[in-house]
């Protein structure tokens, strides 16, 4: 089986193809920086982040030496990625050189579409470990700190038009179970809502629709079936959509907040309206 | 007499007291989801798209993330190495063969395609 990058044409026609070693790639997507610029993970030991030019050449690669256990590369800009790693986030320009870094214990991070950098990590505080939300400017300046009750968050958040924000936690419960929500925040950190879900894990990050709404993927482990859930940014139910088995794909959010859900063999575009 | 009244009063006040919360809790809840502070949402299904037959006469899969291009339409990767771009009223607009037969694996699977901004991509 190749592995490799299909060039397309405007009409979906083939263009070129960049065969990459097997070793590269990892499953996930590449992150395309800029008109020249593919960045992706090795699974090599140990692993590297590699920057490859789109004739195939490989432009910089960036060890990640102590920690193999990177989660995701996330776009900046057209000219830096983020990498939250087991121990730190590192800021890298478009070469691999590091443009800023900071000590994190197993952070997960998003960037906000005014540049700022919101970092899940846990700490310990007064003998507890403690999740905590940092938000932080591009040179990873701590700009605000928000410390979550008692809980895990397993995805990062994402900001709410009013400045609030949303996420997935995951709650651990006595003896051994434990519980998956949806947590809204005031700006101040303080909690607004709580949304129980029925997975126990969530396979896909939650979205906006353009008007504020949540979407949230909810898969049930027991039934083999998923359900998208509709939130408000006050964490009310505003409607939900089941689909007869397990979603395998995220679902695609359209500019007039249409929704494109793939289900095997079939596609369905979907819309929360106003019933009245 | 008045103490057996007066017992047998109090299950029907309190009945009724009950019956009086209740009733006006119900009442709330239906009158607060009809009003403007709380709107009656639905989720309605605009369009549906069937996969096409594959090579084999059976149904093909949509085994990627559906991608949007630069001119809004939906694009989908299919098991049997297509390309499928779709309008937004569920209708096939174009059908690629992207994965030739010898690339083919029936464990293939697409990433959603990477648009640029003069409508050529990348997966």
């Amino acid at each position: 089986m190749q592995q490799g990058y299909f060039f397309l044409n405007p009409d979906g026609t083939q263009k070129s193809y960049l065969s990459v070693p097997c070793w590269e790639g990892r499953g996930d997507a590449p992150i395309v920086l800029n008109r020249d610029t593919l960045v992706t993970f090795d699974t090599l030991i140990p692993s590297n982040v590699v920057f490859r030019s789109f004739d195939g050449a490989v432009k910089a690669k960036y060890p990640l030496k102590d920690s193999l256990s990177a989660r995701n590369i996330i776009k900046i800009n057209d000219s830096s990625v983020l990498l939250p790693l087991f121990n730190r986030v590192v800021v890298l320009d478009s070469n691999g050189a590091v443009l800023a870094e900071k000590p994190f214990f197993s952070p997960d991070a998003s960037v906000e579409k005014n540049g700022d950098i919101l970092v899940t990590h846990s700490e310990m505080i007064n003998g507890r470990s403690t999740r905590i939300i940092s938000i932080l400017d591009s040179k990873l300046t701590t700009l605000q700190e928000l410390q979550l009750p008692g809980t895990i968050t397993i995805k990062p958040p994402l900001r709410l038009s009013d400045g609030g924000l949303v996420m997935p936690i995951d709650e651990l419960q006595m003896p051994s179970t434990h519980t998956v929500s949806i947590l809204f925040l005031n700006a101040d950190g303080s909690t607004r809502a709580k949304f129980p879900l029925t997975t126990g894990y969530l396979h896909f990050p939650i979205q906006l629709l353009p008007d504020g709404t949540v979407v949230v993927l909810d898969d049930n482990d027991n039934s083999e079936k998923s359900r998208l859930l509709f939130l408000s940014p006050q964490g009310a139910e505003l409607g939900r959509y089941g689909f007869p088995e397990r979603q395998l794909t995220a679902p695609l959010i359209l500019g007039d907040g249409s929704i494109v859900a793939v289900e095997s063999w079939k596609a369905v575009i979907i819309q929360l309206r106003n019933g009245l | 007499m008045r103490m057996v009244f007066g017992f047998l009063g109090r299950p029907f006040v309190l009945a009724a007291f009950l019956a009086l919360a209740f009733g006006g809790a119900c009442t709330g809840v239906r009158v607060g989801r009809s009003t403007a502070s709380a709107p009656a949402f639905q989720v309605v299904e605009v369009a549906t798209f069937l996969a096409p037959k594959d090579d084999t006469g059976g149904s093909d899969q949509l085994n990627s993330s559906p991608a949007l291009t630069p001119t809004g339409e939906i694009e989908f990767g299919t098991r049997s190495g297509h390309l499928l771009r779709l309008k937004t009223n569920g209708t096939l607009v174009s059908q690629t063969m992207i994965l030739t037969p010898s690339r083919y694996h029936p464990s293939a699977r697409f990433s959603p395609v990477l648009h640029f901004s003069d409508g050529s991509g990348l997966l």
